[in-house]
């Protein structure tokens, strides 16, 4: 019998992991991981511990795969086989996002993350970040309005 | 247009684990538990094991084989010693009067009370053994040979009370309530 917590803290965990994998299994494989080390160790299973400690994993995968200094310029080519069909337009320009930019956009909007506790978790300066999320939705709008126009 | 950020929130919240995945994550995870916890319950019950071994061997084993390496020592130097026949510098068969005059002893010398009944005393004179201060008692046996028995004070970490055979020499080792006796003769 699974939880309502255990339901919604997995898929969370797994849409934060979408962020950042932009695909499917490897996102799932993320989640897994990550839950069985908590759950291991007995750590707290609340969502920004688990955002932590999975961010963590994904960077230590990377850094066994020997991309860690692509991680911050991975574009299209990574995605151009993402495992879901990227519905509407947004989704696709989403995908297209540097995998920065995409992560700080997914924590602001979606987790509702402040600014500070992007900063932290990234360790990048409040200021990028908040420069980087206002020119990210600006983009962001200006292709969408394009997309109107053309159609 | 629908605000940005409800149609970014709208797309992620589209993307769900099926019940199958999640359960799938769970399973996983208490199958994983149960093995750790097998894990270390075998690793406590082997250390326990290798503990029990450990201390069965030093409350047993190396004290004998201390006591062994002890006795094999001495009866190695008393043996070396003994074939060096050298000669007494207290002369006489009158151990009291001999005890009287070895006044650095920090024992009461006597004699042998063991396996000395047809040996006779002809001297002593002061010696060490494993750097204690002996003395040696010279004797001699009916074929007239010379028989030396080393004494010194008894030392309570060790039994002394059996024989050793060293190249040429028996050693024979006993002990009463102040001393050891080392009696020393030609195979």
């Amino acid at each position: 019998m699974i939880s309502e917590e255990l339901n919604e803290l997995l898929n969370r965990a797994y849409r934060y992991s979408l962020s950042l994998t932009n695909n499917k299994d490897d996102a799932f494989d993320l989640v897994q991981d990550t839950y069985l080390k908590l759950y291991q160790k007995n750590k707290p299973l609340v969502i920004s511990y688990f955002i932590t400690s999975l961010r963590n994993k994904f960077i230590d995968n990377k850094r066994k795969e020997k991309t860690e200094n692509n991680y911050l310029n991975i574009r299209l080519t990574e995605s151009e086989n993402p495992s879901f069909t990227p519905e509407p337009y947004l989704e696709r320009l989403l995908l297209e996002l540097k995998k920065r930019d995409g992560e700080i956009i997914f924590l602001s909007i979606v987790e509702e993350y402040t600014a500070q506790e992007i900063s932290d978790l990234m360790n990048i300066p409040r200021g990028t970040i908040l420069s980087i999320l206002a020119r990210t939705k600006k983009k962001l709008k200006r292709k969408l309005e394009e997309k109107k126009k053309v159609i | 247009m629908k605000n940005l950020d409800e149609q970014i929130k709208n797309i992620y919240s589209s993307k769900s684990l099926s019940i199958e995945q999640i359960e799938l994550i769970q399973q996983k995870a208490l199958r994983n538990n149960r093995s750790v916890k097998k894990s270390i319950k075998y690793l406590f019950r082997y250390a326990a094991i290798f503990i029990l071994i450990l201390s069965s061997y030093f409350m047993f084993i190396y004290p004998k084989n201390q006591q062994n390496i002890v006795v094999n020592n001495f009866a190695k130097e008393i043996a070396f010693k003994h074939q060096l026949q050298v000669p007494s510098v207290f002369k006489g068969n009158d151990i009291k009067e001999i005890n009287s005059q070895m006044g650095k002893l920090d024992f009461n010398l006597i004699l042998p009370d063991k396996n000395t009944s047809k040996l006779e005393l002809i001297g002593a004179k002061y010696c060490s053994v494993n750097n204690r201060i002996a003395a040696k008692l010279e004797l001699v046996n009916k074929n007239n040979e010379i028989v030396t028995c080393y004494v010194f004070k008894k030392i309570e970490k060790f039994k002394f009370n059996n024989q050793v055979n060293n190249e040429d020499t028996k050693v024979t080792f006993w002990d009463n309530e102040d001393v050891v006796f080392a009696l020393a003769q030609n195979q």
